[in-house]
């Protein structure tokens, strides 16, 4: 009999993701799926996660193959200070740093206040900025066509942030729910990602970048 | 935000002007997570939602409200609402003409095989205009209680799309 299903061995059948053949018992479902030959669409699968214990940056570098990625940011931790936060990306390995990110983001106050922050020549695509305090940050965002040459890299993004002032308690008036978008305007393939901070080091933080599979 | 999504249909066209994706929607689950990705439209134009009801038709009676909040990278945002529509405006918002936009967007889709309950969107899409970035946040509703089995994607009047579409159930 083949390694998978009621096959015949005569029959020399590969088993592979999107060419299954056969009548295939759980145990070879379990076995396929764990060696990626199981067909299986659209699921999100784990790419990496990262803990942060002591890092500006976060850098994912290996992306797989899918057109639609998500990142998922829980409870990452930056002490008080002057510091913007937000996404950059690797082309061909290279961080892009220059003034070619646009975004448009709209700040919803919890103590009332809202406000639209936005760019055309930024370099970055903002989550957060602060003048001074100390930040717990949790997020999640798609990202579209990173690996396409031929198409711009698209980002969509909500944030619910925690503000901690300078006397250490938690600022109300001045933390802001964040939704928005974002695009680096030139077609190029992004091969990796940076979740940036401009200045601060931060001390904690679970990062999950995934694939959308057939996506 | 997605848990687990599980595939269901993928739909592709060319220079269509209605993109229907049947039979999609059932009682596995409550709701569905819509992908539009790379799309290219004839002319400046939004990719719009209309629903398929069980018997197979394009429900285009003027049962539908919306709201966006129109994201702008170089201007004051904008709010587009409206009730009593025949569509949900802009599932993607200014799908443009240029290749290389690639305009992007995605649906959350909430009820649609409860024929007791209306059926909810929620998005977001992202779209190069010309030079200028437009994000565009968006909730809808198909405001009569039926059992709905499909989507359209309707580019908006004069205007042809060329994209796929993915649905998923969220597990």
């Amino acid at each position: 009999m083949s390694e998978y299903g009621y096959l015949p061995d005569s029959a020399n059948i590969e088993q592979s993701f999107g060419n299954n053949k056969g009548i295939l018992t759980p145990k070879d479902i379990y076995d396929l799926t764990r060696a990626d030959k199981y067909t299986n669409y659209g699921q999100l699968e784990l790419i990496e996660t990262q803990t942060v214990s002591s890092a500006q940056n976060v850098d994912f570098t290996s992306l797989g193959n899918y057109n639609v990625h998500l990142l998922t940011v829980n409870n990452h931790t930056f002490p008080a200070g002057s510091q913007d936060y937000g996404i950059r990306f690797f082309e061909n390995g290279v961080l892009e740093t220059a003034s070619v990110y646009q975004y448009a983001i709209q700040q919803c106050g919890i103590g009332g206040s809202y406000f639209e922050a936005k760019s055309t020549g930024a370099n970055h695509i903002r989550i957060d900025n602060t003048g001074s305090e100390q930040w717990i940050q949790n997020w999640y965002c798609y990202f579209y066509n990173l690996s396409d040459s031929s198409k711009y890299s698209f980002t969509t993004s909500h944030k619910v942030p925690e503000r901690i002032n300078t006397s250490g308690n938690y600022n109300s008036s001045g933390t802001y729910i964040e939704f928005g978008s974002g695009v680096l305007k030139q077609a190029s393939v992004v091969d990796g990602i940076r979740i940036y901070n401009s200045t601060k080091t931060a001390n904690a933080g679970t990062l999950s970048l995934y694939g959308i599979r057939y996506s | 935000m997605a848990t687990s999504l599980q595939f269901i249909k993928s739909q592709s066209g060319t220079d269509v002007s209605t993109l229907s994706v049947t039979d999609c929607f059932n009682a596995n689950y409550d709701v569905y997570f819509v992908q539009v990705a790379k799309s290219q439209t004839s002319s400046q134009a939004n990719l719009d939602i209309r629903f398929i009801d069980s018997g197979g038709n394009v429900i285009s009676d003027n049962e539908y409200d919306y709201a966006t909040l129109q994201q702008n990278s170089n201007t004051t945002f904008g709010e587009r609402k409206s009730t009593g529509q025949s569509k949900i405006s802009r599932l993607v918002a200014f799908g443009g003409s240029q290749q290389k936009i690639g305009g992007t967007g995605y649906s959350y889709v909430y009820n649609p095989y409860d024929s007791s309950s209306y059926t909810f969107t929620q998005g977001a899409s992202q779209v190069v205009n010309g030079t200028t970035f437009f994000g565009d946040k968006q909730i809808g509703v198909h405001k009569s209680a039926e059992q709905i089995t499909g989507i359209a994607i309707v580019p908006t009047s004069g205007s042809t799309a060329t994209l796929t579409v993915n649905v998923y159930g969220v597990k």
